[in-house]
């Protein structure tokens, strides 16, 4: 193996580096933009294309997640066009389109179950990808919320898959915080920040929500380590909009996300220490 | 006598025939497959599915036959299946074991797929020793043709109950990547080594 084959098959570099540089780019290219949510997506794709590569043998639940997060770009394009990001049945329709994918991505592992198990369990699933979302898409019009969002959703859910024995899902929530990261970073250098929030905050919190789903249902994490979850969003509402103080704000905010975040993975770490 | 003999003697083969084609069903306490890995380029990690199941059905005569294996996915063991809370290895890889991590939707993936089966097309014989056998593998939900080595192959009855059984090791080889299954492809060899080791009694 070469110097750079090595470099290629390293995760940090797979999941973290070169996400992380590619949505830079992006992010610095689309910052006056509504499109500012591309460089996440950009992150995403990076990381699928080094650790699974785009050859589709079976289309799997992990197949299903790369494509629902690879076809969010064209919900971003059309909340830009469109404008319609604060409406709100807008933002009800994408929760509820969000809660019909999810049956049809856990279809085969529900199939292996009971018919009443299975129902409770998708439609639960269902709910809780369409609470999160929702609680994304409320950081209303503050792309920096929505790309903290983003980050510590992607932090959290990466942590919670590596727990569930899951280095891939791990790895691509790991590429969501990456995306999510650099466009924070081009936002808060930016004298003026974009208007693209909620397509800022659809892709991170999509992705984060399907791999959460999956590492409990394909991997061994326990259901109840996602609720602390949907607090994320929520917590970076807690910190007034500061634009003088953009800097601030935004430590603040992350610093509102950690205990959302430490108990998610406290839940997990400590129900994988004690399950026999 | 010519004329009334032959539809008698036909009808004496048609029974034979049937009978020549022999059905066996596996014994789930004693057949097993195994898989072997390389880790890192240096050594080779083993495991093994404890639930196996299969019918085979063998025509000796006319060396042809049928098989089909059904493996648990979920029932491999590396001898890894928990590690212990505060144990060294616990504190390095986390509180996930590698049977854990085998199981998860990176490797064997079983929530979504509980079973790998093989499927046989044709019995190749040198002789009238099994040779191996030519078939197709599912596993992940891909399909792909695999060969089996029949390494050992004997027939006869149980030595205890004398019910009419056959034994079997078979070896296969081929590419997890061909199926799907990608992950940690620097750290664990893509190709993996599968032995069949299997008793079936005659139905």
């Amino acid at each position: 193996m070469t110097q750079m084959d090595h470099l290629l098959a390293h995760p940090a570099f797979q999941a973290a580096i070169a996400p992380f540089f590619a949505a830079l780019v992006v992010a610095a290219a689309l910052r006056r933009t509504q499109l500012i949510g591309l460089a996440v997506v950009c992150a995403f794709a990076v990381a699928v294309g080094l650790t699974m590569g785009y050859t589709f043998e079976t289309f799997t639940a992990v197949r299903k997640l790369e494509v629902t997060g690879l076809g969010t770009p064209i919900l971003i394009v059309a909340l830009a066009l469109t404008r319609l990001h604060r409406n709100e049945r807008v933002r009800l329709a994408l929760d509820l389109a969000l809660a019909a994918s999810v049956p049809w991505l856990l279809w085969r592992v529900l199939q292996q179950q009971e018919a009443a198990n299975a129902m409770l369990k998708g439609l639960a699933s269902a709910a809780f990808a369409a609470l999160l979302l929702d609680a994304a898409l409320r950081c209303g019009s503050d792309s920096i919320r929505s790309a903290l969002t983003g980050l510590m959703l992607g932090l959290a859910v990466a942590v919670l898959a590596f727990l569930s024995a899951s280095l891939v899902l791990g790895q691509w929530a790991v590429a969501v915080a990456a995306g999510s990261a650099a466009a924070l970073l081009v936002l808060l250098a930016a004298p003026t920040t974009s208007q693209g929030a909620a397509g800022l905050a659809l892709p991170g919190a999509v992705i984060c929500a399907l791999a959460a789903l999956l590492a409990v249902f394909t991997g061994s994490l326990p259901w109840f380590c996602l609720l602390p979850l949907p607090a994320i969003p929520w917590a970076t509402r807690l910190v007034p909009q500061d634009l003088e103080r953009r800097w601030r704000t935004a430590s603040l905010s992350l610093l509102a996300c950690l205990p959302a975040v430490a108990l998610a993975v406290g839940l997990a770490w400590f129900a994988g220490s004690s399950s026999t | 006598m010519f004329r009334t003999s032959v539809p008698v003697l036909m009808a004496c083969a048609l029974p034979l025939g049937a009978v020549a084609a022999e059905s066996y069903e596996f014994d789930a306490a004693h057949s097993f497959a195994h898989f072997s890995v390389v880790h890192l380029g240096m050594s080779t990690i083993h495991g093994r599915f404890d639930r196996v199941s299969g019918k085979l059905t063998l025509d000796r005569s006319a060396k042809t036959g049928d098989l089909v294996v059904k493996v648990a996915t979920a029932s491999l063991n590396t001898g890894d299946p928990k590690q212990e809370s505060g144990s060294l290895v616990s504190k390095a890889n986390g509180p996930r074991s590698r049977d854990e991590t085998l199981r998860s939707g990176d490797f064997f993936n079983v929530a979504e797929f509980p079973d790998a089966t093989f499927k046989s097309t044709r019995f190749n014989f040198s002789g009238d020793s099994l040779e191996s056998v030519d078939g197709t593998l599912t596993l992940l939900g891909a399909t792909k043709p695999i060969k089996l080595t029949v390494t050992q192959f004997r027939c006869g009855p149980h030595p205890f109950n004398k019910k009419e059984m056959c034994g079997a090791d078979a070896v296969a080889q081929f590419k997890r990547s061909d199926f799907g299954m990608k992950s940690g492809l620097t750290a664990i060899s893509d190709e993996v080594k599968v032995t069949f080791d299997v008793e079936a009694y005659k139905q």
